[in-house]
């Protein structure tokens, strides 16, 4: 058993992605022979295995990330011949082996070919098993040990030998016994490493070498778990798409720089719903929607309300003369904001066509940059997903979004009588800086009586304030 | 488009630019796909070649790694009548542009006789592009954490700089670096804006989300900028210079956003 570690490919690298394994499971692998492409900083390179045998085990999924030094693979020699390279795997680990580093080896052309695997190559089936066992071993800062992976419960201490909080004795103790203080998890107050875990972890590394050692006999199916962060939940790391980072990365900026406060109102939308049905005995196309109503009132209210048709620049609030509304839209994976624009200009039908045709191409995933930038406003409806209400977080720079619920019979009160009629809630998120609660209460009101009266939804330019 | 068996400095394409240590030719505009081949010929034939850095622009085209995943694809825009194709390639990142005003350089270089450290490489060519841009007059920088080439506001601190920065246009990336590397050879280079339409880059960022800030030479300096092959026999010397000195030992951490 031998234990295939994250290259140094460079003096400054501090760890790699695996972009991609060149052999699976169950394939034989010659050292010197390619093994694996590893990304760091904005270089790939093609990576040869430092031992030959059987790949046992790939540690890491393609898309993760691992120190320098850290085990990315187990080989198994079969024939008990790598025994000895997995007892040194520690020190293997702080200084890769000169056949670890790619540049190292004769190009793999001049390889012998390889031997016909020992053992079948994963089924496509078995292959997701392996993925989900693998991923949670995903690097333990300091992978030098396999203990602190094998230890759920407190978190391990900081990564940076500096940084740990570990008592003096401790430390003298780690000196001694080799240990890193990184690897060691604190129980102490704060996390702080005393002398108990340090020896602890000795212990555990000296037991996990000498598992490792035995194990060089013929299978050890087990091989995985023993290194227990596998059972510590069940972990499938999912790597980020861009468009989901730049969602995370907004959403995050949004909060943190935007104070949101939120105002909520129920429309009573018996009238929309009339109007929605009379549009249809007219064979109106193309057919208009609730939510086509609610941009048309927005447009409106905000044509009326340029305050808040505006974003915070820090020493000003810029207020914007063209109204574009973002329509908030589920796509796979993600969320796109195709922008309505110039939405003042538009009556009823025209806002249904261009919301119709933004939304076909939300489906086919056939944008241009114009249709996804400059909104100045947003709407987010999750009312097909019967939300009764909810609150959007906003979408910098704009100032405001509303978030719209679902449109059914609900019990309300009319001339205080109680009645079941078709009910709406609106919930507005302002940005503080540029909104207060009085203006944004009145810009929201605006909406709701726009709605409310939906004959204003069909006059030019909307209803006179 | 392949090396012949036995050939010599004269079975290169394209016209040969002057650079010292390297043999540097300008290939003027080429579709992705014949300049990827002509490179994967000449890292085979790089035992007969020797080092060679090519210099060219691009047809239109958009290129994703590996990884890449369909959605970004999907949400790729398809402004005008003709779509620009979408390459998958054979390394790793995420979707870029390519297209004409840009200048690429594909370095072959055998980074075995070079040090073999990657991101030294990474960094000499940095400064291959930083220098070429200083003759130029626009002042480039490195940005620690995010490879490339970046321009910065003039009393900016790049050292201080983050991404909110970066969102307000006070620091912007002029060029883009990446390598590949096989059998011990590099493949791929670095992206140098010149002159060109930067919309096609605002448009593979969803929602026009997050944002690295594109620029150019010509909008980051006043004067007219030469042409394409000028400048790409500027950099032909400039970084043909900078692989044969040792680049600064300076960190540039992995992880940090492109």
């Amino acid at each position: 058993m031998a234990d295939v570690t994250m290259p140094r490919l460079s003096d400054t690298m501090e760890e790699g992605k695996i972009l991609r394994w060149l052999k699976r499971e169950g394939d034989r692998v010659e050292a010197g022979e390619l093994l694996v492409e590893v990304e760091t900083d904005k270089a790939d390179m093609e990576v040869e295995s430092s031992a030959s045998g059987v790949v046992q085990q790939l540690k890491l999924a393609e898309g993760e990330t691992a120190p320098v030094g850290a085990v990315i693979a187990v080989v198994d020699a079969g024939d008990g011949k790598g025994r000895k390279a997995a007892a040194a795997a520690p020190r293997q680990a702080a200084e890769p082996t000169a056949a670890a580093q790619p540049t190292a080896a004769t190009p793999v052309a001049a390889k012998p070919p390889a031997v016909p695997p020992a053992v079948p190559p994963a089924t496509p089936a078995e292959r997701p098993a392996r993925a989900a066992v693998s991923a949670p071993l995903t690097p333990s800062p300091h992978p030098t040990s396999l203990a602190p992976a094998a230890v759920p419960g407190p978190r391990p201490a900081s990564s940076r030998g500096d940084a740990v909080k570990a008592s003096p004795l401790a430390r003298t103790l780690a000196d001694e016994l080799g240990v890193d203080l990184g690897a060691v998890l604190g129980t102490g107050p704060a996390g702080r490493i005393t002398r108990r875990d340090v020896e602890q972890a000795r212990a555990r590394l000296s037991a996990a070498g000498a598992a490792a050692a035995d194990a060089g006999a013929p299978r050890r199916e087990d091989g995985p778990s023993t290194h227990g962060s596998v059972a510590s939940g069940g972990v499938r790391r999912v790597p980020l798409s861009k468009m989901r980072a730049s969602i995370a990365k907004r959403m995050t900026d949004s909060k943190r720089e935007a104070p949101h406060f939120y105002l909520t109102t129920v429309v009573d939308m018996d009238d929309a719903v009339r109007l929605r049905a009379q549009l249809k005995a007219l064979e109106v196309e193309p057919s208009v929607t609730y939510n086509h109503m609610v941009l048309k009132a927005c447009a409106d209210a905000l044509a009326r309300f340029p305050e808040v048709n505006a974003r915070f620049a820090g020493d000003a609030i810029e207020l914007l003369d063209e109204i574009n509304i973002g329509i908030a839209t589920a796509v796979d994976d993600g969320l796109l904001v195709p922008v309505l624009s110039g939405a003042n200009r538009l009556d009823l039908i025209a806002i249904a066509a261009q919301a119709r045709v933004l939304a076909e191409k939300a489906e086919t995933g056939r944008f241009t940059s114009a249709d996804l930038s400059g909104a100045t406003f947003s709407v987010s409806n999750l009312g097909m997903f019967d939300v009764d209400s909810f609150s959007a977080v906003l979408n910098p720079p704009q100032a405001a979004i509303l978030a719209v619920g679902s449109v059914k019979q609900r019990p309300i009160v009319r001339d205080g009588a109680l009645a079941v009629g078709h009910t709406m809630s609106l919930t507005m998120s302002y940005d503080h800086r540029v909104v207060d609660g009085a203006r944004g209460g009145r810009f929201l009101a605006d909406i709701k009586r726009r709605l409310e009266n939906p004959a204003a939804l069909l006059l030019p330019g909307g209803a006179p304030a | 488009m392949s090396v012949a068996p036995g050939a010599g400095a004269d079975a290169l394409p394209g016209a040969p630019l002057e650079a010292e240590g390297l043999r540097a030719r300008w290939l003027g505009r080429i579709g992705y796909s014949p300049a990827s081949a002509l490179q994967e010929d000449l890292r085979r034939a790089h035992a007969r070649t020797g080092d060679v850095l090519l210099l060219l622009e691009h047809e239109p085209v958009y290129t994703t790694g590996r990884g890449g995943h369909a959605e970004h694809l999907a949400a790729l825009p398809s402004d005008g009548a003709a779509p620009v194709p979408v390459e998958r390639i054979g390394r790793g990142g995420d979707v870029t542009y390519h297209g004409p005003g840009q200048l690429v350089g594909y370095a072959l270089v055998d980074l075995r006789a070079r040090g073999r450290d990657v991101h030294r490489f990474l960094r000499q060519l940095e400064t291959g592009v930083i220098t070429t841009l200083s003759a130029l007059g626009v002042r480039g920088v490195r940005w620690t954490g995010r490879t490339g080439v970046w321009v910065a506001d003039p009393d900016a601190d790049v050292g201080r700089m983050d991404e909110r920065d970066m969102q307000l246009g006070r620091i912007r990336k002029i060029a883009s670096i990446g390598i590949g590397v096989r059998g011990g050879i590099t493949m791929h280079g670095f992206a140098l804006n010149v002159a060109m339409d930067l919309a096609p880059f605002t448009a593979i960022v969803p929602c026009g989300l997050v944002g690295v800030r594109m620029t150019t030479v010509a909008r980051e300096t006043p004067g007219p900028v030469p042409s394409l092959r000028e400048v790409a026999a500027l950099a032909a010397q400039e970084v043909a210079a900078a692989l044969a000195s040792p680049a600064p030992p300076e960190r540039n951490p992995v992880g940090a956003v492109a």
